[in-house]
């Protein structure tokens, strides 16, 4: 604050010390006529009167004491001003002691299991407990308590990968994120290409679908879509292009949805958690991620 | 009523004083003369009973358990062995509710019986200053030594006093933790002083208060201190039990030889030796009648007793009784606040103990996954899925077999075999739990369901939970 300000705050905060000590000690004899301690005063409010009941003298100074305690502790804790105070306190500070504290406690244990592989991890079933508790924190709100997934956010459990499997490849994902793009081919194919493209879309998966419309499609998927799909459509997991052919639909499977991505193409983004968490903490969700689907 | 106009000091009340008056006053040490009797031997006897229970009940166990252990780290009190978590919470507010109406009706009938007979203050207090007697001398002694210089004595005497006094307050907050920390490991930490910052604290702390409050203070904390002295006023009726002063019997008082007759002389049963006001411990005049201050400790009446016998006369001047059996000479009565007070308190135990006996030991809470409101399958089934915390509050492992109910079909899948979760003793388990619909007309998109957990091997053990089941809209 500036040097103006913090003169006023000081000013009021002395001020108001100064006023309850004089306040203190300006009330500590009254004038009371005629009254002997005990007696009833002077005064009385529908019949209630006011005895001269002295008070134990060591209240005062208990309120001497936290006057005294007040002055200490303003020069021991910020309140005058701008000015610090004598410890060097500040909520800050105090948020990093706590940080620090915390990751004396758990910083040998997460870096125990940091030093230790995946593979050897997924033996261990405290490490999956922790992996479980810091899925709970961080990951289920998008991809369900359960791990599931949903509309638009991919199922863990299932081996199905988008951009692969492997544990160093989760630890990428999760550390960098990822933004799916699949550009709209409306404009490329027309209405009813479209249309044809999504039958063959619904053959490369096994599903029921009109086969003359799919073969027409068939060409154009071999000269536009595998580029990203690949020729038979089993997806290219460096490019994050899903497998067509394995009847996971992540952004739903009826006739009307699929039609729907192939005109208007999908970005779908899993945020970067590199800046949120940890590397040991992003290895040990790897390894969790890793136990869902690889576990037998 | 009398109202005390503006008259003027020292003209319409010649001792009345005028000017200034101090508006705190200088805190007056009270000597309590010790006295023995009838009244003050049942009372010993009563707190020496409560020190005992007080000291010695860490240091019981049942089953390698304490009895009394409130283990606040693990959230787990253990009490006379049943163990209560914190969700158990609401039988504490039946307790303090019980403690509550306990205290009104024994407060309407008997008066301050728990201030001189119970509380912890007066036990205590008591212990401290039975040492200052044994070390200082008796009222007398005490008053001439602190009257006197600081000589050699007075220092030797009070250091002695004061280390006396702090072996009681760290035995006294010694066991206070105890009943937090098992007796036996907290006592070997203590003696190898192998103690943290925090033991330290909770060692030095508590001793300093009762050092203060019960050496130091004493009379000060009932009469300024606690609440109880005060809403006695609100408590109290006519025929309240008290300790209260026969002043038709005593008055006027005087003192007089023992061979004279005191309807001759015109005089009450009052000697006016003034030993009521000296045995006191809150240093008030019973004869002035019933006051704040009185704890109802009796010493007045067992000093009064031994006075009236040596004099010949009946006992009893200083008695427990009520403002109308004295005053009126009217008979004890019940009154209906006292069956007011009483039926509530009857309730109030009813219904602690039926909630006690129908404790079960086991709870599930349920949270649904809020972010995402239900996941659709092509197939047009569609799942909710939930989070399930199984707690087992007894003192061996289990296995529970966890259902759902609903209004329509169903299915649980929570990915454990017959959706059966073994929970270990004291435990807590969350089980990630998924419920699906294959096909439904349901009219409104939210329906109650009920999450159950039964005990396998014990289905009278069991718990539910209601929870919500939500599905896309009909008519979107």
């Amino acid at each position: 604050m500036s040097l103006g300000w913090s003169i006023f705050v000081i000013v009021l905060v002395v001020a108001n010390i100064v006023g309850c000590v004089w306040l203190l000690f300006a009330n500590r004899s009254a004038p009371v006529r005629g009254t002997r301690p005990g007696e009833a005063m002077d005064h009385e409010y529908d019949g209630i009167q006011e005895l001269n009941n002295p008070l134990p003298a060591w209240w005062s100074w208990l309120f001497v004491t936290t006057i005294v305690f007040a002055i200490v502790y303003l020069f021991a804790y910020p309140g005058l001003g701008s000015f610090g105070g004598w410890l060097g306190w500040s909520s800050q500070s105090q948020y990093d002691d706590e940080i620090a504290e915390a990751q004396a406690i758990y910083g040998p244990i997460l870096e125990a299991y940091y030093a230790r592989p995946i593979p050897e991890l997924l033996d261990d079933p405290r490490a999956i407990e922790i992996g479980a508790r810091l899925f709970a924190n961080n990951c289920a709100t998008c991809h369900g308590s359960d791990a599931r997934g949903g509309d638009g956010f991919p199922n863990l459990t299932d081996d199905d990968w988008l951009y692969g499997g492997d544990p160093d490849t989760i630890v990428t994902t999760i550390r960098n994120g990822r933004i799916g793009n699949m550009p709209g081919m409306g404009p490329v194919l027309g209405p009813e290409g479209v249309k044809q493209m999504a039958q063959y879309v619904l053959q490369l998966s096994g599903r029921k679908h009109d086969a003359a419309m799919a073969a027409q499609a068939e060409p154009k998927f071999k000269q536009i879509c595998a580029a990203c799909h690949g020729p038979e459509g089993r997806g290219r997991q460096n490019v994050g292009a899903p497998n067509l052919t394995d009847d996971v639909w992540l952004h739903r499977g009826q006739l009307e949805d699929i039609e729907y991505q192939i005109t208007n193409g999908r970005i779908n983004q899993m945020p970067a958690h590199a800046q949120l968490l940890s590397d040991e903490k992003i290895h040990l969700l790897a390894l969790y991620v890793s136990s869902l689907s690889h576990r037998r | 009523m009398p109202t005390v106009s503006a008259d003027r000091p020292g003209v319409d009340r010649p001792d009345a004083p005028s000017g200034e008056v101090r508006l705190y006053e200088k805190w007056r040490k009270i000597y309590p003369k010790w006295v023995a009797g009838r009244w003050q031997a049942m009372r010993r006897v009563v707190l020496a009973l409560l020190l005992v229970v007080f000291y010695v009940t860490p240091w019981l166990s049942w089953n390698g358990v304490p009895l009394v252990w409130l283990d606040l780290p693990h959230r787990k009190f253990h009490l006379f062995g049943a163990v209560f978590w914190p969700q158990e919470f609401v039988l504490l507010s039946w307790l303090l509710m019980l403690a509550a109406f306990s205290l009104f009706f024994v407060t309407v009938f008997a008066g301050r019986v728990w201030c001189g007979w119970a509380c912890p203050q007066t036990v205590w207090t008591l212990v401290y200053v039975w040492l200052e007697k044994w070390i200082e001398g008796d009222r007398t002694q005490r008053m001439r030594l602190d009257r006197g210089p600081w000589n050699l004595r007075r220092i030797r005497l009070k250091a002695l006093k004061w280390f006396c006094w702090a072996l009681l307050a760290l035995s006294i907050s010694f066991t206070l933790v105890a009943y937090f920390e098992p007796a036996r490991e907290w006592g070997a930490k203590v003696a190898s002083l192998d103690l943290g910052r925090t033991e330290w604290f909770w060692l030095a702390f508590p001793a300093l208060l009762t050092f203060l409050f019960q050496g130091v203070l004493r009379e000060q904390v009932c009469f300024h201190m606690c609440p109880y002295a005060r809403f006695q006023s609100v408590m109290f009726d006519r025929d309240t039990l008290i300790i209260g002063y026969d002043t038709e019997r005593g008055e006027p008082r005087g003192s007089r030889s023992r061979t004279t007759d005191p309807e001759t002389a015109g005089l009450g049963s009052c000697v006016d030796c003034g030993l009521c006001v000296h045995v006191c411990p809150t240093g008030i005049d019973i004869r002035d009648g019933l006051q704040y201050q009185c704890i109802a400790c009796a010493a007045c009446i067992d000093v009064c007793d031994s006075v009236m016998d040596r004099m010949g006369y009946a006992r009893g001047l200083i008695r427990y009784s009520s403002e109308n059996r004295i005053e009126k000479k009217q008979a004890a009565k019940l009154r209906p606040r006292l069956w007011g007070y009483g039926a509530m308190l009857a309730a109030m135990a009813a219904i602690l103990i039926v909630s006690l006996w129908n404790r079960v030991p086991l709870d599930i809470d349920v949270i649904r996954d809020r972010n995402r409101l239900y996941r659709e399958f092509w197939d047009g089934s569609v799942e909710n899925v939930y989070t399930l915390k199984v707690m087992n509050r007894e003192t061996r492992d289990r296995v529970y077999q966890i259902g759902v109910e609903g209004n329509f079909p169903l299915e649980l899948d929570t990915g454990l075999a017959s959706n059966r979760v073994e929970v270990a003793a004291g435990g807590q388990v969350s089980v990630p739990a998924r419920v699906r619909v294959r096909s439904w007309k349901l009219p409104d998109p939210q329906q109650p369901i009920r999450f159950t957990v039964t005990t396998v091997d014990d289905p009278r053990v069991e718990a539910g939970e209601p929870s919500r089941f939500v599905h896309p809209d009909e008519s979107s």
